[in-house]
């Protein structure tokens, strides 16, 4: 591709000695080359947000900060209508059909399309949404809802009973390929409409987590006239009974919503009455960190959803910004650690493991302070959250050193340990989502004599990768504002297929789990919960790593916009100041 | 004339084949699956798992999927897994864009790359010369998602003048374009270079000047001419590249476009999409090449097809 080459292929041209045909292989070798490469390396590495684990889960971990989670409160005199938002989202939604879609980001969008039967407050308590009243009958296996009058979905069509009955019977039908929703509803059986406004939804057996299932937007009433009309075309066209109906989606650009003028049923959570403030509310898609920074401080949006832990600090000082934050109940990032594979089949391995973790160190340094450590396998704002779990395996690098020395975990020249001829080394499918401390991470366990190979894969792999037993660890968070997320990471019976990618199976502990997820009384689930917890830190079956911390950008002439229980952005209150 | 072109569009007929059977096969040796990325958090049972994978057919034997995947993408009846939308239009739903970033891009890297190019060949071994080679080679040593950054940042974040991201007007259609422009000017401009230094050494330019002709017109309109075909022939090739969705200028910009569409699909192992997608753009890089084929005889009235 030098002069020479080019020269001489215009020369052999020019001169009659070439055939068009070797010139043409000799443009192509030039012009095909040199851009081609940059795109193999695109496709190599780059930020691949977890797509595939999508659902409630989030493997992004943010930011740090104190937990502000509302932006400046107006007085509702002061707020008055109009006003279009731009948000900035980190992936762009598969689809907007809550029966079908597992992605935490559609939720963000379908939060306002839909409306639930029971809202969530941020002090964790239920209030009236879509149901005025509902009651959970003494065995548990039925809750009756007296449902509100006179709220219509977006096409005109009325809501009632049967709406309700065919919102849950088209999450568990499996002809609507449910990513996550039919999660929520557990051992559903079906919903029985005596009239439009009451509804009984009946388990198989009781299922605690129900209503908070019910506060969710995969929960959310769907108009069963759109979807029967045609189902494949409601995931790309939602119609709900929301604060905002849906407008347009252009692939890979935006979706638009637009006030529903006939809003007037919203919950006593929110500060006002009536329609929503804000005219419009359009969400576009940003991957790429860095972008959407830009694109909030250019003003294409204002306001954006993930702020990389290096730049927080800097838009938490601007005063042109608002900043939200606050860490996710439900799972945090945790290590979780095969017990069928080698060397994490040994308890006394794995218990180093955590000793040999500096959390601390983790977050200050890689994660620039911008998040707290965890101690265990739920997040401390998680109802059913074990205290216990705190005093477990506290960093010590010598101790875990002595730990498997003890056990027969000699370290050989190069430092690494080995016992009966088994080297002390631990692979891990790693994420991009972990680039920021795995080398740390590396570092700290070799202190202790552990060998850590970090293998860097997308999402998908790493998942398939831990599941197969290809890899002794994975990196996962979940987010959940119900403990019995636990049952689908420990539960044996998610073991092939599922996500107890411990593959630990123990009676002891799925009955605790299966007792708890039947329990309806909150304090005899915080035990079952608290034993379950315990048996998981005995066992050493994860290493806890940090809070995953929710962070919101949004341009401070915008106000009235509140982070809900899980985390998500509550727009009804929206306006600009 | 027209039996070439019927002979050439038969013959693409074999190469598509080939590139369809050569994805189909890749998609399916990377790992990850898609029915799990579907239903991974519903607490489906692996019979519902396997249920589903029956239906969308992904349990049959390879050829049998692969010829269902030809038949249904011919009839327009493919769908994407993920959207549940038909894989052919969501796929031209989102061509235009990339046309269009394509275009621009071409326009400024031609004209960039031609004036440097003819700069630097008529005063050869000169500082103009090693100042436009130079610039030229920076253009491509600059990593292509780096430039985009400082660009967004200096121009959208600092200036103000240009917006961030997003796809549709033409001022979101500046940087990009000039991102990707900024890599086909170094290959560009030498062989235009190059092309035109050898052109200027033939016989014919010296009866030119000799007849009288204006500097200028020798080298515009009787080197230049000349030598042109192989410059086209670059153009054509890289078009049929541009075309195929700059997936990092897609990507740091957040414009809509195939390349983001692709790798999209690819991420979350949407086969259809993936087969689809990287098919249609077989076709349109083969119609480039066709095309650029036939410019030859446009250009050079000696090239008879």
């Amino acid at each position: 591709m030098d002069e020479q080459t080019n020269g001489a292929a215009a020369s052999g041209w020019a001169s009659g000695q070439w055939s068009r045909r070797s010139l043409l292989r000799r443009a192509a070798v030039v012009a095909i080359a040199v851009p081609g490469i940059p795109t193999l390396l695109a496709a190599c590495g780059g930020q691949t947000p977890s797509t595939s684990g999508g659902g409630a889960q989030s493997t992004s971990a943010g930011s740090s900060g104190s937990s502000s989670a509302s932006t400046a409160a107006t007085s509702a005199a002061n707020a008055k209508p109009g006003g279009s938002l731009v948000i900035g989202l980190n992936l762009e939604p598969d689809n907007l059909d809550p029966a079908v879609t597992p992605f935490a980001v559609s939720h963000t969008v379908m939060m306002n399309i839909y409306d639930p039967l029971v809202w969530r407050g941020d002090d964790g308590n239920f209030v009236p949404g879509l149901a005025d009243k509902w009651e959970a009958s003494s065995d548990g296996l039925n809750y009756s809802f007296t449902l509100k009058s006179n709220v219509k979905f977006h096409d005109g069509t009325a809501f009632n009973a049967d709406a309700v009955k065919f919102t849950l019977d088209h999450i568990v039908d499996p002809a609507s390929h449910s990513g996550f929703a039919a999660n929520l509803l557990g051992p559903y059986d079906h919903t029985e409409v005596s009239d439009p406004t009451t509804a009984k939804v009946v388990f198989k057996q009781p299922f605690a987590p129900f209503l908070d299932g019910a506060s969710q937007a995969f929960l959310g009433i769907v108009s069963p006239t759109a979807v029967q009309k045609d189902g494949k075309a409601f995931l790309r066209n939602p119609i709900g009974t929301g604060f905002m109906k849906f407008k347009e989606w252009a692939e890979k650009d935006h979706i638009t919503l637009v006030r529903n003028p006939d809003y007037n049923w919203s919950a006593s959570i929110f500060a006002h009455k009536g329609t929503a403030y804000l005219d419009q509310v359009t969400f576009r898609f940003y991957t790429d960190d860095p972008t959407r920074l830009a694109a909030l401080e250019s003003g294409d949006v204002q306001d954006i959803e993930t702020i990389a832990y290096s730049d927080l600090q800097r838009i938490k000082s601007d005063s042109k910004y608002t900043v939200l934050t606050g860490y996710t109940p439900g799972i945090p990032a945790i290590l979780m650690l095969d017990t069928t594979k080698a060397p994490t089949t040994d308890l006394t391995v794995r218990q180093a493991l955590n000793y040999a973790t500096d959390r601390n160190a983790i977050v200050t340094t890689a994660l620039f302070g911008a998040s707290t450590p965890a101690t265990g396998p739920l997040w401390s704002s998680t109802p059913g959250y074990s205290k216990a779990v705190e005093s477990y395996y506290p960093h010590d690098a010598s101790k875990a050193g002595q730990v498997l020395q003890q056990a027969g975990w000699v370290a050989g020249a190069d430092g690494i340990r080995a016992k009966g001829g088994q080297r002390l080394s631990v692979t891990w499918s790693e994420t991009p989502s972990a680039d920021a401390y795995a080398e740390l991470l590396q570092a700290q366990w070799r202190q202790a004599g552990v060998e850590l190979q970090i293998q860097k894969m997308t999402t998908a792999a790493a998942f398939q990768a831990i599941e197969k037993s290809q890899v002794n660890t994975a990196t996962i968070g979940w987010i959940s504002s119900d403990p019995v997320i636990l049952s689908n990471l420990f539960l044996s019976t998610n073991i092939n297929g599922g996500y107890a990618w411990t593959k630990y199976a123990n009676s002891q502990m799925d009955d605790l789990l299966n007792q708890a997820q039947r329990a309806l009384d909150e304090a005899q689930r915080a035990n079952l919960y608290g034993q379950v917890q315990k048996i998981i830190m005995d066992q050493a079956l994860i290493v806890p790593l940090y809070g995953q911390l929710r962070t919101i950008g949004i341009l401070s002439k915008f106000q009235g916009i509140k982070l809900d229980f899980r985390r998500y952005q509550w727009l009804f209150d929206a306006h600009t100041a | 004339m027209a039996q070439y072109v019927a002979r050439r569009l038969v013959a693409m007929v074999p190469v598509l084949l080939l590139v369809s059977i050569l994805v189909f096969l890749m998609i399916y040796l990377t790992p990850g699956d898609p029915v799990q990325i579907m239903l991974g958090q519903s607490g489906a049972s692996a019979a519902q798992v396997a249920q589903v994978r029956h239906e969308l057919g992904l349990d049959r034997p390879l050829p049998v999927q692969y010829l269902k995947f030809l038949e249904n993408l011919l009839s327009g009846q493919e769908r994407s897994i993920a959207t549940q939308q038909p894989v052919v239009s969501e796929f031209l739903g989102l061509f235009p864009s990339t046309l269009q970033l394509a275009m621009a891009s071409l326009v400024i890297a031609v004209a960039l790359g031609i004036a440097l190019g003819v700069l630097a060949a008529t005063h050869p071994r000169t500082w103009v010369d090693y100042l436009s080679m130079a610039v030229s080679f920076m253009g491509v040593s600059v990593p292509n998602f780096w430039l985009a950054l400082l660009l967004i940042y200096l121009f959208a974040v600092q200036l103000n003048w240009l917006p961030a991201t997003g796809g549709g007007s033409w001022r979101q259609l500046v940087l990009p374009a000039v991102v990707l422009a900024v890599q086909q000017v170094a290959l560009i401009a030498r062989l235009v270079r190059a092309s035109m230094l050898e052109a200027l050494q033939e016989d014919y330019i010296k009866t030119a000047r000799a007849k009288g002709l204006p500097e200028r017109a020798v080298r515009l309109r009787h080197a230049f001419r000349n030598a042109l075909l192989p410059i086209v022939t670059l153009l054509g090739l890289n078009f049929g590249y541009l075309l195929s969705g700059a997936v990092i200028v897609e990507i740091v910009f957040a414009r809509p476009g195939i390349g983001r569409l692709i790798v999209d699909a690819i991420q979350a192992k949407d086969f259809p999409l993936v087969q689809g997608a990287i098919l249609m753009t077989a076709v349109v890089y083969l119609v480039v090449n066709l095309l650029t084929d036939l410019s030859y005889a446009v250009i050079d009235p000696r090239i008879r097809y």
